[in-house]
């Protein structure tokens, strides 16, 4: 067959669209015989069989009812045919030549903290389309952006650093452009040079709630966002569906439209019970009533939810001014992140919040319950600075959960500390932990000297303890049944007499706690011989090792001790 | 004269790979696959070992050689420094004297 160029695109072929009537999808016409053989290998074959034929199906279907696509029908006049297929265009964004960007970071840090990578810096999900609209924009004179359209984010796009990228472009038609930058981003552009027609739409956001917030609320404690990426200026209502609220664009690029998307995240904080976290990561379509450049003024903004599932949550979004709809977003894809109350508040305002809880005075519990790696990562961005960071990712990755868990409890106990003592709440970025030859961790930081800690861990559950100018020494141990072996290593023969009679799998822990605890406190460890340190006598929840008392306690199926 | 110890004495290879089945029943299978465990593998700072760790090694030497080798008493007589420094083939050659 002779390659016809310039034929219509294949979707319009009229032997396409009958397509099906001519592909038989044979149902159950297998022989009653196989059917009933019931051999797993037999069923499973049917199993596969029938979902092909499912599949098949459905996608005959999809294609048959596909929406007819406005673009086929747009008449672009003035629109000239772009005479080279694919171009490429470099992106260079930093924080000189898009300033703003500061306010639009994920992490907060203490004011004008010196090292810009501890904030991570992102440029918005919205703020990349309008740039890649604006690309293909700029190759038709005279035209203007009518939708963007399969929009995906892969990563963060951190600007620290300058992120200087290539975007590769491929005009699909005269008019649509696929836009890539490689691992980061992809969307597809369609320009149109005629006017487009003011349509009306229903967003439906369910039953009313009674939840309110005010924009000081919301930038306090619901969105990390700094000032040009403030334009919630409303929340107008909040329904079981959605929300309807009033936003601006407040300077930032792109934070007209990450305020809707800010709308749509504030929901979800506000209506779910889990996992209320959640980040953009994909857009079916976004389609402009009128110019995408035009965005000053107050927007009416709606958000309706479409569906919701464990990972996901997607909404379409109306955005109106003065009664004109500017803006139709369809299929606005969130991903729910596993961060809980905790977390978010630990993110939200670092001062007033820990991740640890007090079990006795000064003594830090951490149970890290997350499972997903974003969770911890979470945690290590806002706990550790970057000297911290880079240890933790020497260390092999079976050590760092517990050299994680453990260090949090430590800076927790110190930040209470030096709120109690000096009045001076703290991030728990400004100080940090370094650890000596011998294993013995201490605190690095101009408001720390003097301070003394501690710390201990097993598994997934950690302590810390921080105490001023004195030596402190902490341990916790699961409380199981020792060998007899472990007895003969560990318990001198005074000590054997004082656990006569005792619940042994409780009291070996103890013992063993109250050493480890004495040794870390005399900054020496056991010296890999318990007999050395001996418990001398018992006094309630406390032993005693060469007169220096250690407080012991049960926490969960832990026993935890440590020095006065 | 005993007949299980002479049978018993290992070659320094033999005494390593023996050490390292024993490192791994301590710290678990799936830990020491992520590292690379050599006679110059140190107990603090490569196998990070915590005294709990240490203890449980100790209590499998002890149930291997018997009396024979006093394998906690040598670790106490040793100073911080020599114990952070501590290596699989310090105890190798140890327990190979001992034999």
């Amino acid at each position: 067959m002779k390659l016809e160029l310039g034929s219509p695109i294949i979707r319009d072929f009229a032997a396409i669209k009958n397509l099906s009537k001519y592909i038989d999808t044979p149902k159950q016409k297998v022989s009653a015989e196989v059917v009933k053989s019931r051999h797993p290998l037999v069923q499973a074959f049917q199993d596969n069989i029938s979902d092909m034929i499912r599949m098949q199906e459905e996608v005959l279907t999809l294609f048959q009812d596909r929406p007819e696509i406005s673009v086929s029908n747009v008449v672009l006049p003035k629109v000239q045919t772009p005479v080279i297929k694919n171009f490429e265009r470099k992106l260079y964004v930093t924080l000189e030549n898009h300033p703003y960007l500061i306010d639009h970071s994920l992490l907060r840090q203490p004011k004008g903290w010196h090292e810009i990578a501890d904030m991570e810096p992102v440029i918005p999900m919205t703020m990349i389309f309008e740039q890649l609209a604006e690309i293909a924009q700029a190759e038709i004179q005279g035209s203007q952006v009518h939708k963007i359209i399969n929009v995906s984010v892969f990563q963060w796009m951190n600007v620290a650093k300058p992120f200087e990228k290539t975007v590769k472009a491929e005009w699909k038609s005269n008019n649509h452009a696929y836009l890539d930058i490689e691992n980061f981003v992809n969307a597809e552009v369609l320009l149109t040079t005629s006017a487009r027609p003011n349509l009306k739409f229903n967003l439906s956001i369910g039953d009313l709630l009674p939840i309110e917030r005010t924009p000081e609320e919301i930038y306090d404690m619901h969105m990390f966002h700094g000032e040009k990426y403030q334009g919630i200026t409303e929340v107008s209502k909040v329904g079981t569906k959605g929300i309807v609220g009033k936003i601006k664009g407040n300077g930032g690029k792109g934070s007209l439209l990450d305020n809707a998307g800010q709308l749509f995240g504030l929901w979800l904080q506000l209506t779910l019970t889990k996992d209320r976290i959640a980040f953009p990561v994909k857009i079916k379509d976004i389609e402009f009533f009128g110019d995408m450049h035009d965005q000053d003024g107050i927007f009416e903004c709606t958000c309706s939810l479409t569906e919701m599932n464990d990972e996901f949550a997607i909404v379409d979004i109306l955005l109106t001014r003065n009664g004109k709809v500017w803006c139709k977003i369809s299929g606005w894809q969130n991903r729910r992140l596993e961060i809980d109350a905790a977390l978010w508040n630990i993110s939200m305002s670092p001062l007033y919040n820990r991740l640890s809880e007090e079990i006795a005075p000064q003594v830090f519990f951490f149970h890290q319950a997350y499972s997903r790696v974003a969770s911890w990562d979470f945690v290590l961005k806002r706990y550790f600075n970057q000297a911290e960071k880079q240890h933790h990712q020497k260390l092999l990755p079976n050590k760092r959960k517990s050299w994680m868990v453990s260090r949090v409890a430590v800076k927790d106990a110190v930040r209470n500390l030096l709120k109690q003592e000096k009045n001076h709440p703290c991030f728990p970025i400004t100080f940090e932990i370094g650890s000596d030859e011998a294993g013995k961790p201490y605190l690095i930081g101009d408001m720390t000297k003097n301070i003394h800690i501690s710390l201990a861990h097993k598994g997934k559950d950690a302590v810390g303890i921080a105490q001023s100018g004195k030596p402190v020494g902490i341990d916790m141990e699961i409380i199981e049944e020792r060998s007899s072996g472990f007895y003969d290593l560990v318990f001198t023969d005074n000590e054997l007499v004082l656990l006569k009679g005792k619940d042994q799998a409780e009291w070996t822990t103890r013992f063993w706690v109250a050493k480890e605890a004495y040794g870390k406190f005399m900054g020496t460890g056991l010296k890999g011989n318990p007999k050395r340190l001996e418990v001398e006598k018992i006094t309630e929840d406390s032993l005693w090792i060469n007169k220096i008392e250690i407080k012991i306690i049960k926490h969960k199926n832990y026993i935890i001790g440590w020095t006065l | 004269m005993d007949t299980i110890n002479t049978t018993a004495k290992l070659n320094h290879e033999e005494l390593f790979s023996l050490l390292k089945g024993f490192i791994t029943e301590v710290i678990g299978e799936e830990f020491v696959e992520e590292m690379d465990i050599t006679p110059e593998s140190s107990f603090t700072k490569d196998l990070e070992m915590d005294s709990i760790e240490i203890v449980s090694f100790s209590e499998k030497i002890k149930a291997h050689f018997g009396e024979q080798i006093d394998f906690t008493g040598w670790l106490s007589s040793m100073d911080l420094d020599e114990l952070i420094n501590l290596d699989l083939s310090m105890i190798i050659n140890y327990i190979y004297e001992c034999q």
